[in-house]
């Protein structure tokens, strides 16, 4: 065997090899663990659009839209932003076994710690306006996101049953709106006995969910027009106070005398 | 190589490396053997190109040595470089096991079987050269990652954490891959005909 270690020395001195520095590995463990901050991050970002979803469906008519819970979940959950969670988690999962001493967890527990990060980060941002806003300029912004989405509005497309989702395209009078429902259909609605929920103006182009009835082909009366993304239990809330929902026309900041949540408490 | 430097740590003798060329050649030269005989049980080819290989490595922990994780063992790092430059050659070279003639006879083989007969609960008194070549013809039907978990395991005696650390995963997972791969082995060495000396009544 030959003097290996004699044919080493000669290279590093033939082609000059110098160590690496030491912030060659600090600035590569630091980039590691920056995308598996990030990972988590966005991770966290799509559990709170996932978590602001899920507070936004129609909890309190399931069971007018849908046979049972379960099919109201399976048509209403957030598939998009759930697979997001997953796809981060596995990124995060990725970049922490990266680390100087990643490897000795296992995946099944650095999978675990990700998605709880995550879950923590999410419920955090939950109670800001982030989630929200992401929610809506994916909406506004991204027709893929628009058809993915889709099918958890499908479910408003039962005129026959009284509920119905579309597009404003005229403002006709203070009573009658014209839509343009969620398959390409144009309605006739009237509004006149109409109770707002969450907070929602009635103008053109904003997007609404509707029920009450049909009243023949393209012809709806709405007792109730909530805002497209759903309604949570603060848009209630609102409701209750007269204070949001009269922003718009209707109210002028007065309680919403048709709330059928009753007449604002003083408390609010 | 000066004789003072037989007392040092490998770790200190890599923190001297980069300005002491003695110290380097004398790190080197204590895994020498070791690393060489490593490469050849992990991979079936030629003397020529194990020293290519573990000239690699040395380049290799020369340029990383300011990388090196003190609470890492010395040993677990560089026997981590040498098991990476294994499989990247493997993996150029596209050799898989099975696809290369085992005409090495190296009588490791047949310590590797007494350990392994050890743990299996097998008493073996005397292996046969013969037997040592089927031994390595039974590995070397192995996948690659249960063949090195047996070599690092039954040849280069390492610990679950030290294979853990060498082959960066879970000391849980090695534990698993162990007995797996015994499993694997026993079946690969039925096939081959490799008979153990009946038990003692």
């Amino acid at each position: 065997m030959k003097d290996i270690g004699k044919h080493v020395l000669e290279k590093i001195k033939e082609e000059g090899v110098k160590p690496y520095p030491k912030w060659h590995f600090v600035i590569r463990q630091a980039f590691v663990w920056t995308f598996f901050g990030l990972a988590i991050f966005l991770g966290g970002m799509a559990t709170g659009v996932a978590i602001f979803q899920l507070r936004h469906i129609e909890w309190d008519i399931y069971q007018h839209i849908t046979h049972s819970l379960f099919e109201f979940l399976l048509l209403a959950a957030p598939y998009f932003w759930i697979a997001f969670i997953v796809l981060f988690a596995g990124f995060a999962c990725y970049y922490f076994r990266k680390t100087e001493k990643g490897y000795k967890f296992s995946t099944l527990f650095v999978a675990g710690i990700s998605f709880f990060l995550s879950m923590i980060l999410g419920g955090i941002l939950a109670v800001t306006v982030l989630p929200g806003k992401l929610d809506t300029a994916f909406e506004d912004n991204l027709e893929f996101y628009r058809w993915v989405e889709a099918h958890r509005h499908q479910m408003w497309m039962a005129p026959e049953r009284g509920f119905l989702a579309g597009t404003i395209k005229s403002v006709s009078s203070e009573d009658r709106l014209e839509i343009e429902d969620l398959n390409g259909h144009l309605w006739q609605v009237v509004i006149s006995e109409a109770v707002f929920k969450g907070n929602i103006e009635p103008v053109k182009n904003q997007r609404i969910k509707l029920i009450g009835h049909m009243d023949g082909r393209g012809q709806f009366t709405a007792k109730e027009i909530r805002p497209f993304s759903g309604i949570c239990p603060e848009d209630e809330r609102c409701c209750r106070s007269g204070r949001k929902p009269g922003q718009g026309r209707r109210f002028h900041g007065q309680a919403n005398p048709d709330c059928p949540f009753g007449p604002p408490d003083n408390k609010n | 190589m000066n004789c003072h430097l037989n007392n040092i740590t490998d770790e200190a003798l890599l923190a001297l490396s980069e300005h002491d060329q003695d110290s380097f050649y004398a790190l080197m030269k204590r895994y020498e053997k070791k690393l060489f005989a490593y490469i050849r049980r992990m991979t079936p080819m030629s003397r020529e190109d194990a020293e290519d290989i573990l000239q690699e490595v040395y380049i290799k922990v020369y340029k990383h040595q300011k990388g090196f994780d003190p609470d890492l063992k010395f040993s677990s790092w560089i026997y981590r470089i040498t098991h990476n430059e294994v499989v990247n050659m493997l993996r150029k070279r596209k050799i898989r096991s099975g696809t290369v003639s085992i005409d090495n006879t190296e009588s490791d083989s047949g310590a590797f079987l007494a350990l392994l007969a050890d743990t299996m609960d097998i008493q073996e008194t005397y292996i046969s050269e013969e037997r040592g070549v089927k031994i390595r013809k039974a590995l070397f039907h192995l996948p690659e990652k249960y063949r090195e978990v047996l070599v690092l395991r039954y040849f280069e005696e390492k610990s679950y954490g030290e294979i853990g650390d060498i082959l960066k995963i879970p000391q849980g997972t090695v534990a698993t891959m162990v007995n797996r791969a015994k499993k694997r082995f026993e079946k690969a060495s039925r096939q081959l005909n490799l008979t153990f000396q009946e038990r003692q009544q």
